[in-house]
């Protein structure tokens, strides 16, 4: 097979919940304007208080997965909080948080590594089912992903919401109408942080363990997810552009699926980066007006 | 505009589906084992290679009536959930992850396919398995656990005086935290005191070296990808300071190292091939006993740097130079 139903499925899941990632890092680099690399570190940091808090704690899995939020929101937080109040730059703030969260995760799991397998978690729910795990947990994830963004939705059109976005796009314009750009950024940061950490929690659920090394790359896949999503879905609207941001997310991982499936081309494994890299440029230059595939679309579009 | 993507989309669709029947047709009656590793470094692919040649010695041979399916994530743990997906969903006869997190990805991912995990230094510590022996489930392995004992002996025998042992390691490896814990057990009653030293890039591994120069007899650097990716720059402070630098795999001392015992990691991997035909010859995965590979392979290799010695102000006994490979 080119892509079993059981791959096709893994790969829905996994881009859903980097969808998660995606929602967090439009938040901080499109609404807020905030180049926010705390994420690099607060979703290793996710999945490492979610683990920690069912094998060491015993807690519920759905508590520990709220509770490894709740530290992203923290990590967020601090870091805006060095920007905000001490002018630290936002991107050293997100650097000097992420490095430091290495050592605090470390600290958290007790080591580099702390295996789920065997433990309760929040797929639990569905052994003893007749539909088999596999097919259950993606729809899991979709309802969990499509909640949070309709809820994000919500909040963007509220007043605090509003400020929000008037925060990021015109700062001085924002204040002087009255909105603390630096609580705006405060809150922003933090709830771009704790999607983030939900996404490595629920990962780690997925995946088995959480790892000291889960966040490598992690800024980079959320960036371009968000990318590619607005480049080929209308994002107008906050809705669209929620929605855009999941999309780029799915169409990411599926590219990374593809390339792993590259090797009859000739391909070798160590290829994967790059063939993934190259399909997801691809996919920018089909959009792109100055491509063929631009022209013919205008064409058609005119018609 | 809307029209022309979905142009787009069945274009792609006819040719997966003409790919799907290229591949269908040479598929009948191979055996698939599936390997993965989280990045390519020598060892795990040295690993890799031991898997095919065990395989290969108990009649399962590449092109004729075995194929391999090799992915590695490229460093990447959620690429790493994808390949386990990709292995699972394509139903493979056996699954080979190498390293710790690649083998919980599949453990976690599959209760039915076998799994054969191979250089894991601790695999009950990461849940892989309940026991070493009749580990039940559809799991069994080979753990590299490093011959900490033998070492140790040898460290000895060449630096009389050594009491105060450096430990250079990145803690955000498990394998390093697990070898670290060894060192610090075994060496208790030989009268060795680790000193530890993180080092939790590469960048980071001259200053945790430096720290260690004067404080300590001797240098131990664990198989540890992390620190040895910067070995030769520990040998080089080793030699300036003439403090000894010892490894935790053989290869090391082929790069600067005065000495190690260590595993071949060909014949680790070939351990695991091993135990991949017997499960392919139908023999369930759960009776097949994990095992050390160190206790399995009888001549752990001494291997010694007579030049490094020299430059480390280290004299090396005879009775070190009878049964050990020599350096120049």
């Amino acid at each position: 097979m080119f892509m079993s139903l059981y791959e096709i499925l893994g790969t829905v899941e996994i881009g859903l919940v980097f969808g998660l990632v995606a929602l967090g890092a439009f938040i901080s680099f499109r609404i807020l304007d905030f180049p926010d690399l705390t994420v690099e570190g607060s979703f290793p940091l996710g999945a490492a208080v979610l683990a920690t808090l069912i094998v060491g704690a015993g807690w519920n899995p759905w508590a520990a997965t709220l509770a490894a939020a709740g530290a992203g929101f923290c990590a967020g937080f601090t870091t805006a909080y060095l920007n905000v109040r001490f002018n630290v730059l936002h991107i050293l703030a997100g650097i000097l948080l992420a490095i430091s969260l290495y050592s605090i995760n470390l600290r958290i799991m007790g080591g580099p590594n702390k295996p789920l397998l065997g433990s309760a978690t929040v797929f639990s729910m569905f052994d003893g089912w007749s539909t088999p795990s596999y097919k259950l947990a993606p729809i899991l994830i979709l309802v969990l992903v499509v909640a949070i963004k309709f809820l994000l939705d919500l909040f963007l059109s509220t007043g605090i919401g509003l400020a929000m976005r008037a925060a990021g796009a015109n700062p001085a314009m924002a204040a002087a109408n009255g909105v603390d750009v630096g609580r705006m950024k405060l809150l922003g940061i933090g709830i771009a942080n704790a999607l983030t950490a939900l996404a490595g929690a629920l990962f780690a659920q997925i995946f088995g363990a959480a790892d000291a090394y889960m966040g490598i790359g992690v800024i980079i896949v959320g960036l371009a997810s968000v990318i590619v999503g607005m480049s080929i879905l209308p994002s107008r609207t906050v809705a669209q552009a929620t929605l855009a941001c999941i999309v780029g997310a799915l169409l990411y991982r599926f590219a990374v699926a593809l390339a792993l499936n590259a090797d009859f081309l000739g391909f070798k494994a160590s290829d994967v980066q790059f063939i993934t890299a190259a399909l997801v440029t691809l996919t920018l230059i089909g959009r792109s007006s100055r491509s063929g595939m631009g022209r013919l679309r205008r064409l058609i579009g005119s018609r | 505009m809307r029209s022309s993507q979905m142009w787009k989309g069945m274009v792609l669709a006819a040719g997966i589906g003409v790919l799907t029947a290229m591949q269908g047709a040479s598929a009948a009656e191979m055996k698939t084992v599936a390997i993965s590793t989280i990045v390519e470094v020598p060892q795990l692919v040295e690993t890799k290679d031991g898997v095919i040649k065990g395989l290969a010695e108990r009649g399962f041979v590449v092109g004729k009536n075995l194929k391999i399916d090799y992915q590695n994530a490229n460093g990447s743990i959620p690429t790493q959930q994808q390949i386990a997906e990709k292995f699972i969903g394509e139903g493979v006869d056996v699954i080979v992850p190498i390293t710790t997190p690649t083998s919980q990805a599949m453990v976690a991912a599959t209760k039915t396919i076998p799994i054969v995990f191979v250089t894991v230094v601790d695999p009950i510590a990461a849940k892989l398995i309940p026991s070493y022996q009749h580990p039940g489930g559809n799991v069994t392995g080979v753990s590299d656990a490093p011959p900490v004992m033998a070492q140790l002996k040898l460290f000895k025998e060449i630096v009389p005086k050594l009491t105060k042992l450096g430990f250079l390691y990145n803690p955000g490896l498990d394998s390093s935290k697990s070898t670290l814990a060894k060192v610090k057990e075994l060496g208790m009653p030989l009268g060795i005191e680790v000193i530890e030293a993180a080092a939790p890039t590469t960048n980071e591994v001259i200053p945790a070296a430096n720290k260690l120069i004067g404080k300590v007899d001797a240098i131990y650097v664990p198989n540890d990808t992390t620190v040895v990716a910067a070995l030769e720059t520990v040998v080089k402070i080793g030699k300036e300071t003439k403090t000894p630098v010892f490894t935790g795999e053989t290869r090391g001392v082929g790069r600067g190292a005065l000495a190690s015992v260590g595993l071949n990691y060909t014949q680790v991997g070939t351990l695991a091939g091993y135990m991949v035909a017997e499960v392919l010859n139908g023999k369930k995965v759960g009776d097949i006993d994990a095992v050390i590979a160190y206790e399995k392979i009888p001549d752990n290799v001494v291997v010694v740097n007579k030049a490094s010695a020299e430059a480390m102000g280290v004299t090396l006994p005879e009775s070190v130079l009878a049964g050990a490979k020599v350096i120049q």
